[in-house]
This record gives C-alpha cells, structure tokens and sequence, in this order.
C-alpha cells in the first residue's frame, strides 16, 4: 500500500494496531509527522496490549484472588503482632 | 473477559506527584511513615507482583498467596525498623526484589525437606530474572492506574465504556461508536486519550515508586 498523502489518524491507528509498520514504512521515511504520531499509537499498542493481559486473570491471578490478597495485606498493617524480622535486613 | 469490573475499583492509587505538592514525598517514605494510602498503593501493585511471580517459577496458588503475606510482612517490618530511604534509583526495588526472590527459593526448599511424592515434579528454582520482574510490574502499574482512572472525576462514564467496549474487549469501532452515539472518529480518539493519560500515570507512578 503507497500513501501519497498523510493517512487519517484512525488508518495510522489501525495500522499500529495491527502491527504492520511495513504498510506504511515508505512515507513515515518521508513524513515526520506521521512517523512521530504512528511512533505514539505504537507505544499505545504497547500499554493496551499490558492491560489486557493483566486484566484478564493474568498468571492465574483473578479478581477475586486479588481482592483477597489486598484484604489480606491489609490486616497485616492492621495487626500489630509484627515482630522485627531478621531476614529483611541488608546482607 | 473475566474482569470483574466493580470489583477493581477498590484499589485506590496515591494521587500523582505534581499535582499536590504534598505528594512529593514518595510511596515508599509515606509507607515509613505509615500512611495507610500508601500502603494501599504498595500492596495494590506489589501484592500481585509477588504473587505472578511465584506462580510463574511453579509455586502453587496457596503457596503464592504465602509468599505475598511474608513479603508484605518483612516490608512492613523493614519499614517499621526504620528502613532507610535514599533516593538511589532502583535500590527500593532491588530490596524488594531480592525478598521476593527469597522468599520464592524459600518455598521450594521447604518442599525439599518435606516428604518426597514420586508423582510430583522436580521444583523450579526462582528464576533471577530482571526482566520479568520489570514486565509484571509494569503491568501491574498499567492495571494500577487503570483502576484509579476509573475512578477519576475527569473521566467521562460514556469514554470508559468506549475504551473498554473497544479498545479492551475489542468490539467492532462502528458497532461501540452506533451505540454510543458517536463518531468512530471519536472512539479512535477517546482511545488514544485515555491510553496516552495511562501511559502519564504509568510514568509518575514509576517515579513515586522508587
């Protein structure tokens, strides 16, 4: 595909979404632009495609599980039964 | 998907730094300093780090669930003896990281001395891997930021709805955009928005975490 003229926010987008910097690699060369912008919605891709995974129950952690660990830590702060603890100093 | 949407939104984030001057102090100092919402913000990213990271060297859910209360527990107790807070970068975490990892190796040689089930598997040693802690705990603060822009005021409910419908769940653009009554070209932008505000929050979450 040659892009004689800038593509749309949404093509560069798409593109970026579908990881295909080879169908528009000949004008980004040419276009500071685009190629700042397409650089953007690439590091986009990059974050969304970290929410998803962690979202959705990601190392087997589900939401539930990951309640309970909150719940859990929080009654670690609200105990005082905390005793000092020699393997957390400094080696 | 099986995010539970409602659930997420207990998870509460200390605000960003910059926005108040108060907040200049770091997550960890206030944690010293026993701020309770720090605390929320240490275990809301951390809690799950520890605990993906068990799972991936092949500890057990149970066994990681362990690993996560005697990780927060030394902290707690680290803090609480006064562990001292220097601005070095990265020397928090390499603290953390290495109780974390010894807390995992722990596990396994406790199963050692423990009797032996010829049907079960050979244990995984802890993995020192740099870059997996850094890719777990990255998308830990993604999530992390996720659940607090949820919350946020600024966020219109109709744009969250967009940005899950489309860019999480990964709805076709026109159906999301008919249904909400707007542009396509609107959906596309209010996925760029609220990935580039993620993004910001990452960065100075990052930076309140060192």
């Amino acid at each position: 595909m040659v892009f004689r003229r800038c593509p749309s926010p949404e093509k560069l987008q798409a593109i970026a979404a579908a990881r295909d910097a080879a169908a528009i690699a000949q004008h980004l060369a040419k276009c500071e632009r685009c190629r700042s912008a397409f650089e953007a919605y690439c590091a986009n891709e990059e974050t969304l495609g970290a929410l998803r995974t962690v979202s959705n129950d990601a190392d087997g952690l589900t939401e539930r599980q990951r309640a309970l660990l909150l719940q859990r830590c929080r009654e670690l702060v609200d105990s005082n039964s905390a005793a000092p603890d020699a393997a957390t100093r400094e080696e | 998907m099986k995010r539970n949407r409602a659930a997420t939104q207990s998870a509460s984030i200390a605000a960003r730094p910059g926005s108040d001057p108060q907040t200049q102090i770091s997550v960890i100092e206030k944690c010293r300093m026993g701020d309770e919402s720090a605390w929320e913000t240490f275990f809301s990213v951390y809690g799950p780090v520890a605990y993906r990271l068990a799972r991936r060297a092949g500890l057990s859910d149970f066994d990681a669930q362990d690993v996560v209360a005697n990780v927060m527990r030394k902290m707690l107790n680290a803090f609480r003896g006064g562990f001292e807070v220097d601005y070095q970068r990265g020397r928090f975490r390499h603290y953390l990281k290495r109780i974390v990892r010894n807390e995992i190796a722990e596990h396994f040689r406790a199963k050692k001395l423990a009797p032996v089930d010829p049907q079960e598997s050979a244990p995984v040693e802890a993995p020192d891997d740099s870059a997996a802690w850094r890719e777990v705990e990255q998308s830990e603060f993604i999530r992390a930021c996720f659940d607090r822009l949820r919350q946020s005021p600024n966020v219109r409910p109709r744009d969250l709805l967009v940005f899950e419908r489309y860019a999480m769940d990964q709805e076709p653009v026109e159906k999301v955009a008919r249904e909400a009554g707007i542009s396509t070209s609107r959906v596309y932008a209010i996925k760029h928005e609220i990935i580039g505000e993620l993004r910001r929050m990452q960065a100075d979450l990052d930076a309140n975490l060192e």
